[in-house]
């Protein structure tokens, strides 16, 4: 029982989280049956896995950052960006990649300067990538008079709209894809482990020779990269240049990771629990929108469960 | 006796049976005391021998297992330090209490601010009271100053105010001297000789015998918890003190060890630290345990981190193997072959959610990694390795650290540095907070890497550990180094040891 316990523990998924997806599939078992709408419907599984695999390439971001003891809510801000700069300069499917490119660097400068205030200024986080978010949402408004300009090339929606083998979403193997890359890097590198060490104890980080703010600094590039990756993601989906691409998905970035089992406050967090938390989230919310409650109790609903996880993280703490 | 009128002598506050037990250790034992009024009443003892814990009773911070307070001729019990200062019990800590952004008459009425019946502030009152309190103490402060632009000095003014803002009977001053330069301190004996001519008792905590003499009307000695005597100052010589505050033998839970001590490896000259240290020179030697000895706030632990890179020193020379080390960065040191254990393993050593095997390993990670990939069957077998060589007690290897006992944390902590292949140890507290079964083992360890030929530079605040551990002792006073004790030519006694670390210069020293 014991090895089973230590297994577990080691694969960064809790019990908790387990059941709850159990109850979950269970939940919508039984909506199907006394609501009569079906989860299962391959329909409905297509709309929420492709929203998912956007939100929770960002989430897994996340991830990095809040176990390296911060929080970045400038994901939006980026998304939105990246989205924006994506429409008005990949005027043909041949600078779609080109562009993709420039948009991830200038992501990553933006997390670099998110890691430079929590670290080297040692401003608070929910502060400095806060602050960071509004002048960048600031920037892109000014340069786009409101108004964004540009269109999505037909290669990119093609990508983000058509599926793998006429079956699988080309948007769910990418989050496959980039799911596997980063659960190898926090699970198996040294990087992945210095972080845990940093966001669990930086003095033992210090002490042990862990260079602790080229660490974080890059969690909050990661975080940013993945941001601006879906903010074109989205573009590609939804086919239109939007000045507001990703709005909320800062909070449920860290919903994500929060369900999953990261910790605020650093040391916890895993790329397989952000993927499960994530799920068991939206399928909530799913099946709620299924069972034609009106959006506002959706809210609520959302809301509960992100408080309740939170207590339960902190009270463990 | 009674305590009406207005009897300037006679009993203000009485100690009965005082006992308190932590897990483990008895704090304090059936402790009987008692303060005169307007007297100076110091309390010394070694480290750790239970003047603090008294203190925090009386102040209301601890409650005692059993015995009485008696004070102003009633039995009272004191609820908490918000009731204690309300009675007239004020205390200063070592660590200033004061809210750094706040003005100096905020801070005076911190929490007891006065108002109107409206509730508002009343503002040019607090700072009225706060004139008055200034002229009292011959104190010359801007009562809207800041605090965090104070020198220290003014800041424990301050604290001072606050506490005869409540018209303290008893002040408690812990450690008040220890962050002051000489002039300093002469301006603090007049105010706490001020304020024992207006009939407020001081008990005054010290470990620096010369401040006891100059200040005290009466000794209380204390010892392991309990009371040792209380003398009038003139009966006392410093010699008899001292040995008071020692009194006891060392116990036989030393190993005994092959004396095979090498070639200097490490040279320290003439380091210093702006404020806290000051010339310090002294080598180490391969195979062999040098004791860093010294009262709190003697400047060990700061010069612990000088060497090990973990703050900068401002001049000095630290030389290893005969090649000159600049200021280093902690993983400088690492690579030089430095390693550090530090004191506080919860706070500074272990990872509590990770397992005995990432704890093991992370300092020396790199070893296990092959182009950034962790391999995890090199970094088990050797964590396996160091784990078994330290008889290190657990279910398995994954359990995760915390559920550790002390000891065999501390045995971790030892695994891991020794995983970095480091010549020179640096240990601050080796066996805190560590039952003395897992004490023994600890010391056997530390022997055994003598004998491989590493040095270890050992801090510690138990007379006992470093008299029985050491080769050589070093004793800081102050910054400086008051002695350094050879154990080969005669084992050097805890009075001597301690005679240097109170400053109080024995016939060792120069």
């Amino acid at each position: 029982m014991r090895k089973i316990q230590e297994k577990l523990q080691r694969s960064g998924i809790s019990i908790g989280l387990i059941v709850t997806f159990l109850v979950i599939i269970l939940m919508a078992i039984a909506v199907n049956i006394v609501k009569g709408v079906n989860f299962f419907s391959l329909n409905n599984l297509l709309n929420v896995v492709r929203n998912y695999s956007m939100i929770a390439i960002a989430a897994m971001g996340q991830t990095f950052v809040i176990i390296s003891g911060g929080l970045d809510l400038s994901v939006s801000a980026v998304m939105a960006s990246s989205n924006v700069v994506a429409a008005t300069y990949m005027t043909s499917n041949g600078l779609i990649f080109p562009v993709l490119l420039l948009c991830l660097a200038l992501a990553a400068l933006v997390g670099m300067f998110n890691g430079y205030l929590v670290t080297k200024r040692n401003v608070p986080p929910f502060i400095g990538t806060l602050g960071t978010s509004i002048v960048i949402n600031g920037l892109r408004m000014i340069w786009t008079n409101g108004m964004p300009r540009g269109a999505i090339p037909d290669g990119l929606k093609n990508v983000c709209t058509s599926n793998f083998l006429n079956m699988i979403p080309n948007l769910f193997m990418m989050f496959v894809f980039i799911a596997i890359w980063y659960w190898f890097l926090l699970a198996r590198t040294g990087y992945g482990r210095r972080l845990y060490v940093v966001g669990n104890n930086p003095r033992v980080a210090i002490l042990s020779g862990v260079r602790k703010d080229r660490i974080i600094i890059t969690a909050y590039i990661i975080s940013a990269v993945s941001a601006a990756f879906v903010g074109i993601l989205i573009g590609g989906y939804t086919g239109i240049a939007d000045n507001w691409a990703g709005k909320g998905y800062d909070l449920d970035s860290v919903a994500f990771a929060v369900l999953g089992g990261a910790v605020i406050g650093g040391g916890a967090g895993s790329i397989q629990g952000t993927i499960l938390g994530g799920f068991i989230l939206l399928m909530i919310t799913n099946l709620a929108l299924l069972a034609s409650l009106p959006l506002e109790s959706q809210l609520v609903i959302k809301g509960l469960i992100i408080v309740t996880a939170l207590g339960i993280t902190a009270r463990k703490r | 006796m009674s305590t009406m009128g207005t009897a300037v002598t006679g009993s203000l506050l009485k100690f009965k049976d005082i006992t308190k037990t932590f897990p483990g250790v008895k704090a304090l034992d059936s402790v009987d005391m008692d303060f005169s009024y307007g007297e100076v009443h110091a309390l010394v003892g070694e480290n750790g021998a239970g003047k603090s814990t008294l203190m925090k009773i009386l102040s209301g911070v601890f409650k005692p297992d059993s015995g009485s307070i008696i004070y102003n001729g009633e039995e009272v019990v004191i609820k908490n330090p918000h009731q204690a200062q309300m009675d007239g019990i004020s205390i200063i800590f070592q660590e200033f209490s004061l809210i750094k952004h706040m003005s100096v008459t905020e801070n005076v009425f911190l929490n007891r601010e006065p108002v109107s019946r409206a509730g508002f502030l009343r503002f040019g009152k607090a700072r009225e009271r706060v004139r008055e309190l200034m002229a009292l103490l011959d104190i010359n402060l801007d009562p809207d100053a800041k605090v965090m632009d104070l020198s220290v000095v003014q800041q424990q003014l301050v604290e001072i105010m606050k506490a005869l803002s409540v018209d303290a009977r008893i002040l408690i001053m812990d450690e008040p001297s220890a962050p002051l330069t000489d002039k300093e301190l002469k301006k603090l004996f007049s105010i706490i000789r001020s304020l024992k001519s207006r009939g407020v008792t001081v008990i005054y905590i010290s470990h620096m015998l010369e401040e006891v003499f100059e200040i005290a009307d009466r000794v209380t000695v204390i010892k392991d918890g309990k009371v040792m005597g209380t003398f009038p100052v003139e009966k006392l010589t410093k010699d008899n003190l001292v040995g008071y505050m020692v009194g006891r033998e060392i116990q036989d839970i030393y190993p005994d060890y092959g004396k095979q001590i090498g070639d200097t490896i490490m040279k320290v000259e003439d380091l210093s630290c702006k404020g806290e240290l000051e010339g310090i020179t002294f080598s180490l030697r391969k195979g062999e345990v040098l004791g860093l000895a010294g009262m709190v706030g003697s400047g060990r632990t700061r010069l612990v981190q000088a060497i090990v890179g973990a703050v900068r020193r401002d001049s000095g020379t630290i030389t290893v193997n005969g090649k000159v080390i600049d200021n280093i960065s902690i993983i400088g040191a690492i690579t030089e072959g430095f390693c550090y254990i530090p004191s506080d393993r919860k706070l500074e050593g272990i990872i509590t959610s990770m397992d005995i095997v990432q704890n093991t390993t992370i300092t020396s990670l790199k070893k296990f990694m092959r182009s950034g990939i962790i391999d995890r069957k090199k970094e088990r077998i050797a964590a396996e390795k160091q784990i078994a060589a330290m008889q290190i007690k657990t279910a398995s290897l994954f359990t995760q650290i915390e559920n550790l006992s002390g000891g065999n944390q501390q045995k971790v902590l030892i695994a891991r540095a020794l995983l970095t292949d480091p010549e020179i140890f640096v240990i601050v507290e080796p066996t805190r907070g560590i039952d003395v079964g897992a004490k023994y083992e600890i010391y056997k360890l530390v022997r055994e890497l003598t004998e491989s030929g590493k040095a270890i530079l050992m801090v510690s605040s138990e007379l006992p550990e470093v008299l029985g551990m050491s080769d050589r002792i070093m004793v800081l006073n102050r910054g400086r180094v008051a002695g350094i004790l050879d154990q080969h030519e005669k084992l050097s006694s805890e009075e001597e040891l301690l005679s240097l670390a109170v400053g109080h210069t024995y016939s060792l020293s120069s």
